[in-house]
């Protein structure tokens, strides 16, 4: 495999190794929070906050862990990022802090942050590790960003809050409950397959 | 041997300074994250009681089956005389835990005001009860329809139709269990609440709560009510077994009528329990039949030594000593008479309800 550059590091999470849309993971944050826009988002950058700090930590400390006690040693350090979020998003935002309840605390075992521990920060720079988690943290917040604003101007006829449909418009409740959620995910990953295969071909 | 050395350190030493930085991190955020709860159950106080009132504080310990729950009331005064009180309700609804600040007059006969504190009810529906966007001039309707509600004898539901009672409420369509658990919580725990709060007061006589009765008895069991000669008993059965019966008791103690629930195994064996249901025994001392907080680990220590107690010859008491057999409880320093009239009501009644069930 060729060696990617730092850029190609840092995109391929946004798109091409999408984790939720391409790597299907990470759902069910994806699908249990996307009620409202500010919660997506929230999400997402919670996540992202603990998969850079957590990159950096685990690809600084690749070397001095041994590697029988790597998975708990991971768990510790993504554990302790995972609790500052919470607690700052508690102590800051108590709203948002509310909306997301126990999902945040539950980033703990997001299998994207674990997934980009073992497969990438282990074995890569403290540099290429940061990138990567960038990248997939910024893919990550930007499909739920997408998902949750589909869900909210279609299921609460609003967008962060503020009126965006017309007065007529009666809300399709459905895409604020869990069916929405499934329906509205397989639509966003029938049209990411739909555009790769068109770039392929 | 090594290897493991490094594994045992390495881990330990993620793990330690793990912990630190939390620890210090949380002397951040505790602070801010206790004075918002404060300031939302301060805002959500003052918003349910009547306004330009001063709001003091209350707290009382009441000991249930094996714990003791401490209730907060909030008593707002104008002057001199009280006008509402306000509490803390809780209970489940629909998907998720409800919890609202309920304000009632003083005699607890109107709701003043309901406010939902927390809920996360099904979005768009059960919700509603908040925040109904599709009544646009006022999408708290719901919720507003609590003020001044008449709570005797009982908070009631309707469906689809205006209220037509001063107890009624119109519950939402398609949110109707959210609609109901709401007038479920505030029934049963207004009425609780008010229990606790005159617990040192005149406590109203009439048919025991269920939950008395079933403090008392083995759990998950059916109860049949017999009736005879003034005399009721419960009897539960969990299947076609008949594991124990459980009656009602008063007697006078020392200075006000101490009434209780008895349970006790259907072998007339051994007592399983307890209950003062009330009692208007000299505050401080009578009344530690029920709550001594002077025992801090187990505030109603004293109905508690009634457990497990057996029944073969008299229940007796002891004055400052452990009890020395299986039948026998000790008394409460300065408290000998309430005691000693439990005891005395334990013993007769527990003789008359066998006597009426062999019969």
């Amino acid at each position: 495999m060729k060696e990617k550059t730092a850029i190609q590091e840092f995109v391929k999470g946004l798109w091409d190794e999408n984790p939720v849309l391409v790597s299907l993971l990470g759902l069910c944050p994806t699908l249990a929070v996307t009620v409202s826009a500010i919660n997506g988002l929230a999400m997402g950058l919670a996540a992202t906050f603990v998969l850079v700090c957590s990159a950096f930590l685990v690809s600084l400390l690749r070397k001095a862990i041994p590697n029988q006690v790597r998975i708990a040693a991971y768990i510790v350090i993504i554990a302790t990022f995972v609790t500052i979020a919470d607690r700052f998003l508690a102590a800051f935002t108590p709203d948002i802090s509310k909306a997301l309840g126990p999902f945040i605390p539950l980033i703990i075992v997001n299998c994207i942050i674990l997934g980009r521990m073992e497969a990438f920060a282990s074995k890569n720079g403290i540099g290429r590790s940061l990138l990567d988690a960038l990248g997939m943290g910024l893919g990550f917040t930007m499909t739920l960003l997408v998902l949750s604003s589909i869900r909210e101007i279609l299921g609460s006829g609003t967008w962060f809050g503020m009126d965006v449909m017309w007065g007529s418009f009666s809300p399709w409740s459905v895409m604020i409950l869990p069916p929405g959620a499934f329906l509205a995910l397989g639509c966003l990953i029938a049209g990411a397959n739909w555009i790769n295969n068109r770039r392929k071909a | 041997m090594n290897n493991t050395a490094k594994i045992i350190i390495v881990l330990t030493l993620i793990t330690l300074i793990s912990g630190a930085v939390l620890a210090v991190l949380d002397s951040y955020t505790k602070p801010r994250i206790d004075a918002y709860k404060n300031k939302v159950k301060n805002e959500a106080i003052y918003e349910v009681l009547p306004q330009n009132v001063n709001v003091t504080t209350m707290k009382k310990t009441v000991c249930t089956n094996d714990e003791n729950v401490e209730y907060e009331f909030y008593e707002a005064k104008k002057g001199n005389q009280v006008v509402g009180y306000a509490f803390q309700v809780a209970g489940g609804g629909f998907q998720s835990e409800l919890v609202m600040m309920v304000s009632v007059t003083p005699d607890f006969s109107e709701i003043i005001k309901v406010k939902i504190l927390a809920q996360v009810e099904t979005p768009g529906l059960g919700t509603k009860i908040e925040d109904d966007p599709s009544n646009k001039p006022n999408p708290a309707w719901f919720i507003d329809q609590f003020k001044g509600l008449k709570i005797n004898p009982e908070i009631s539901y309707v469906k689809n139709v205006k209220p037509s009672k001063n107890t009624e409420i119109q519950a939402i369509t398609g949110a109707t269990i959210s609609s109901a658990a709401i007038v479920r919580i505030l029934n049963t725990e207004i009425k609780k609440a008010k229990a606790v709060l005159l617990s040192n007061g005149v406590a109203e006589k009439n048919e025991p709560d269920k939950e008395d009765i079933l403090a008392v008895l083995p759990k998950n069991v059916e109860i049949q009510k017999i009736e005879e000669n003034d005399l009721v008993i419960y009897q539960a059965s969990k299947g076609n077994d008949i594991l124990a019966y459980a009656f009602p008791a008063s007697c006078e103690g020392y200075q006000s009528e101490i009434s209780l629930m008895i349970g006790v195994k259907a072998d007339f064996s051994e007592i399983l329990g307890v209950k003062v249901i009330s009692q208007s025994e000299t505050p401080g001392w009578g009344t530690k039949i029920v709550n001594d907080p002077a025992n801090e680990n187990n505030p109603c220590w004293f109905v508690d030594q009634f457990k497990g107690v057996k029944i073969n010859s008299d229940i007796s008491f002891v004055v400052n000593k452990k009890p020395e057999n299986k039948s026998g409880v000790q008394a409460i320093t300065g408290a000998t008479v309430s005691s000693a009239a439990v005891v005395d009501i334990v013993n007769t009644s527990i003789k008359e309800a066998q006597a009426l069930l062999n019969k």
